[in-house]
């Protein structure tokens, strides 16, 4: 497979005027929401490349290589020689909920060869959930599921996804991979402490939680947020949830989208259970870091053409100016051979390490390689 | 010019490094706001974990202390369960462990233990159900207020229920009378049945069939002693209650049979006596005329028959005057020695007769003097040695009076008469005593008699104090043995009265309606030289008595016109007569006597009377004073 990378940076244009060098059949294009929306960038795009498919999601970060960059459109082109692709979107509003969404993506994918596929979903309006678990429920579980929901710089306010088209709210963008010469291997780790009381889910309904401990969740928040409690919801990102399994063997990691001061609810991109057991949880630089490192290193293929990130908000909020150390880990890991890109998300989606069947992260590093073989 | 604030470290550190500071080249501007911010956003990042970790510490601190405040008070639960249960289960050395659950394990275990040991007391009470229920006894039990908490199967059909019906019945529904005390079981207060209580009552159950209930109830007490209900135990006794119910009233138709045997025996004895009175007199009189050898000899079989047909009356009249409990004992001064010698004359004779040997023998140290019934005495020992030489073939008869103790006043004598008989069976030895009854039927075949005698005897003995008891052997003899206590006299020797009749200068006046007793009496009283006015009834009396002056009246009870008692009422009453008055009546029951005396009379005498006796009390009347 050939890759091609380019850089649009808001109101600026082009880093670099693309040279086309062959022709590819998908492009993936992570750009800052203000970008996306102001620049009319997929025109630009489409200029560049008339017959690929064009998937674009706006973030709250772009990689690009191994630098972060604000404000920018990381632009990928593709061309998989031994692979063939299929392109679906959605609009949440035309279905039931996110769960039938889902289902119908499956649906829609379904075919001889589907080994992967790539979701990029509105990352305010979907339950990320109830999404993953509708594309699960009719899958093969050898079919490798990740991709993320889009971003708002941290705004939790607006996102906007889209293919062949310019982006909008409300879509969900799926990409079917169907061959068997694509290699694709996963990665997700988070890296975040555990502190603070356990504390138990007294009231929350699907992924709006109300009470920890018969405590109002909201008024918690705010308590451990001190003075930045006046950022919310962005600011709750340095808290995130971690949903403990009754073994406490494996966690699964939740943070706010955004905040209801009238009901004194928080909704989380996932669901909480009702009388789970959670925990706070907090950032620690080098864990971080390291975290994104160990994402790497469960992709277990070494040279990989693409690597595709998609990291959490959240750890680019705590990381702040050094969140490209992060993204140096990963590149350091997989060499000069490879491209790479990515974004910074509302919720990452990926299998649970351990197992095939993807869930919903937050506050993850997730990795997915590719490469096609001869 | 500054276009922006930095850092305060980041400005000090301009301020101290940078030359030309507050002029800023412009190529640094971009490298010194992005240091800024780092500065900045390092200082946010120290604040929020300054605040996370004093909420977090806080936070942990209140959880610990509470857990501290839950574990001192699960180790007081700890302590207290441990007291409790060693209380419970004494000697459990294990009980010493602080760890919970291993408290809780022996408390579990101790637990099932008890709980074994219920269940093994409640079947072994479900046993004691069993047995009573075999037993055919109805058992219940109830709560304080009465009402039933349980009943067993046999209690149900008792009452023609099951027994899930019984419950909340109340134990008074089931006895509506007690007919022992013959209360109304519903007016008992409810102690009653919490207490130990029996009572018998009547019940018609709900088939409609009656019976009779025997209940028992007890109270039931709790673990702490408490009583918190009671129990009853009823058994159907209405085969036993008609039992009873019928021996009542053959018992009642005994009685009334009884009643009627003494009534028919007194007019019996009355219609007898009258005739036999009047042969008794008239061969008296007869045997005081001449008479030759032939008509003597008919005339003394005549007053033989008469004589025994006399006794056998009075031993009737005795039976049922005894049994009546109308015999009085007399205390007269008597000799021992004198009377015996009198009375053992008549009775050698008739030892002699028969070809017996009679002897009697007493005591030195019996006094000369001693009080008693010498009458009834007489009438003991007469009919013992009459016994005796009636059932002696062959052989002899012996008296014997023997001393056997003294005391102040008294002396203890031991009468036993002893023959040379037939004997008495050992096992018809204690029938003998019954009235009618003789050893067996043969023997009153063989020698007659009525078997009155002995029972009249014992009876005797008994009324004076003593007891008649009997000793013999078959074919060797028989010895009977009675032991009195008589009181010590004063005289010296009691004069002995010599029976010379003389009423002379006497005026009697008979009234008497029968001829043949008229008669009689008059000829009696005549041949006493007495001057004797007849009257025909109780109205002819008074009106002679108005008129003429009487040493005494003999006075019958039963006459025409005007009875005796009505005449004696009359003579006292009206013509304030002190007259001694004697009644005379054949009738010796039903008080007869009572009433004479109470109506006046001085002195009462049965017919047919034996005229030693009737002399003696109007000799005893007119000279009294």
């Amino acid at each position: 497979m050939k890759v091609q990378q380019h850089l649009w940076r808001e109101g600026k244009g082009w880093a670099v005027t693309p040279s086309v060098s062959f022709q590819p059949n998908l492009v993936y294009a992570f750009g800052g929401i203000d970008a996306l929306a102001n620049d009319s960038v997929y025109g630009e795009i489409r200029k560049i490349y008339p017959e690929a498919d064009i998937v674009l999601a706006s973030t709250a970060g772009e990689i690009h290589g191994d630098e972060v960059n604000d404000n920018t459109v990381s632009v990928t082109a593709c061309k998989f020689e031994k692979t063939a692709l299929k392109v679906v979107v959605s609009n949440v509003e035309d279905s039931a909920n996110s769960f039938e969404c889902g289902r119908s993506i499956t649906q829609k994918l379904k075919g001889e060869g589907l080994c992967h596929i790539l979701v990029f979903s509105d990352g305010i309006s979907v339950n990320g959930d109830d999404l993953v678990r509708g594309i699960n429920e009719d899958l093969s579980a050898c079919v490798i599921v990740t991709g993320g929901l889009a971003a708002d710089a941290g705004r939790f306010t607006k996102t906007l996804v889209g293919a062949n088209h310019e982006p909008e709210s409300n879509r969900i963008v799926a990409i079917g991979f169907y061959g068997n010469q694509l290699k694709i291997t996963h990665g997700s780790h988070g890296g975040w402490d555990l502190f603070g009381p356990v504390r138990v889910v007294t009231k929350a309904i699907e992924n709006v939680l109300y009470e920890l401990d018969g405590e109002n969740a909201l008024d918690l928040y705010k308590r451990y947020l001190g003075p930045r409690a006046s950022e919310l919801p962005g600011s709750a990102l340095l808290f995130p949830l971690c949903i403990l399994s009754s073994d406490r063997q494996s966690q699964l990691v939740r943070t706010i989208l955004s905040v209801d001061e009238a009901s004194g609810t928080l909704r989380f991109a996932g669901n909480i259970p009702m009388g789970a057991q959670v925990q706070f949880m907090m950032a620690n630089f080098d864990r971080l870091v390291d975290g994104a490192a160990k994402a790497a290193e469960q992709s277990t293929d070494k040279s990989p053409d693409l690597v595709l990130m998609v990291s959490c908000v959240g750890r680019k909020l705590v990381l702040d100016q050094r969140i490209e150390e992060e993204v140096e880990s990963v590149c350091q890991y997989f060499g000069n051979r490879a491209a790479y890109t990515g974004f910074y998300s509302n919720g990452e989606i990926s299998p649970q390490l351990g197992s095939t069947q993807c869930s919903l992260h937050n506050q993850t590093m997730t990795i997915t390689t590719y490469h096609e073989v001869e | 010019m500054i276009d922006k604030k930095y850092h305060r470290l980041l400005e000090r550190q301009l301020k101290k490094f940078l030359p030309g500071y507050p002029e800023i080249p412009e190529q640094f501007k971009d490298v010194l706001s992005a240091v800024s911010n780092s500065y900045e956003h390092a200082d946010n990042d120290r604040v929020l974990m300054e605040t996370a970790m004093r909420e977090s510490s806080d936070e942990l601190m209140a959880r610990k202390e509470t857990l501290n405040a839950l574990l001192t008070r699960q180790s007081h639960v700890l302590e207290s369960l441990k007291e409790a249960a060693s209380a419970l289960f004494p000697g459990r050395p294990s009980l010493e462990n602080e760890d919970l659950l291993q408290l809780a394990d022996v408390v579990q275990e101790e637990i099932q233990k008890r709980h074994i040991a219920e269940t093994r007391k409640a079947q072994s009470d479900q046993r004691l159900i069993d047995i009573i229920e075999s037993l055919n006894l109805g058992m219940a039990r109830y709560d304080l207020t009465g009402s039933i908490t349980r009943a067993e199967q046999r209690f149900a059909e008792i009452f023609g229920r099951k027994p899930e019906e019984m419950i909340g019945m109340h134990a008074t529904d089931f006895a509506s009378v007690d007919v022992i005390t013959e209360e109304s079981a519903h007016a008992r207060p409810i102690e009653f049945y919490l207490d130990n209580s029996v009572f018998e009552s009547p019940y018609t159950n709900a088939m409609n069939e009656f019976s009779w209930l025997l209940c028992t109830t007890a109270p039931l007490y709790d673990d702490s002693g408490k009583v918190e209900g009671g129990v009853i135990v009823v058994f159907d006794i209405t085969a036993r209650k008609k039992l009873e119910q019928e021996m009542r009233e053959a018992k009642k138709e005994a009685e009334a049979g009884l009643e009627l045997r003494k009534t028919i025996l007194a007019n019996v004895s009355h219609e007898l006596r009258t005739p036999v009175n009047a042969i008794v007199g008239m061969s008296a009189l007869l045997s005081s005329t001449s008479l030759n050898d032939q008509q003597r000899e008919y005339l003394k079989t005549m007053r033989f028959s008469s004589d025994g047909l006399l006794v056998l009356i009075d031993d009737l009249l005795d039976v049922s005057r005894i049994e009546a409990g109308k015999v009085e004992l007399e205390a007269i001064e008597f000799s021992m020695r004198d009377n015996f010698s009198e009375l053992t004359k008549s009775l050698h004779l008739r030892a002699h007769e028969k070809g017996l040997s009679f002897t009697w023998k007493m005591d030195d140290r019996i006094p000369t003097c001693l009080i008693g019934d010498v009458h009834r005495l007489n009438q003991v020992v007469t009919n013992l040695i009459g016994n005796a030489i009636k059932f002696t073939p062959q052989g002899s008869v012996h008296l014997e009076i023997a001393y056997l103790a003294d005391t102040d006043d008294a002396q203890d004598i031991a009468f036993s008469v002893t023959d040379t008989g037939i004997g008495i069976a050992e096992e018809r030895q204690s029938v003998v005593f019954l009235a009618f009854a003789q050893e067996d039927n043969s023997t009153t075949r063989k020698y007659g008699g009525t078997g009155l005698g002995l029972s009249i005897s014992k009876r005797i003995v008994e009324l004076m104090g003593g007891e008649l008891e009997l000793r013999s052997e078959k074919n060797v003899g028989t010895a009977f043995t009675f032991t009195l206590r008589l009181k010590k006299g004063n005289l010296e020797a009691p004069e002995q009265k010599s029976f010379k009749p003389d009423l002379s200068g006497s005026r009697i006046l008979l009234v008497e309606d029968n001829q043949v007793n008229q008669f009689l009496a008059n000829a009696l009283l005549k041949s006493w030289n007495a001057r004797v006015d007849i009257s025909e009834d109780g109205q002819d009396a008074v009106d002679r008595m108005r008129i003429e002056s009487y040493d005494l009246v003999l006075m019958d009870l039963q006459m025409p016109i005007m009875d005796g008692f009505e005449a004696t009422e009359h003579i006292r009453e009206v013509l304030k007569s002190k007259v001694p008055i004697i009644g005379l009546s054949a009738n010796a029951l039903n008080g007869e006597r009572e009433r004479s005396l109470e109506k006046g009379m001085d002195e009462y005498v049965s017919k047919p009377f034996k005229p030693e006796l009737l002399y003696e009390k109007i000799h005893g009347l007119i000279f009294r004073t």
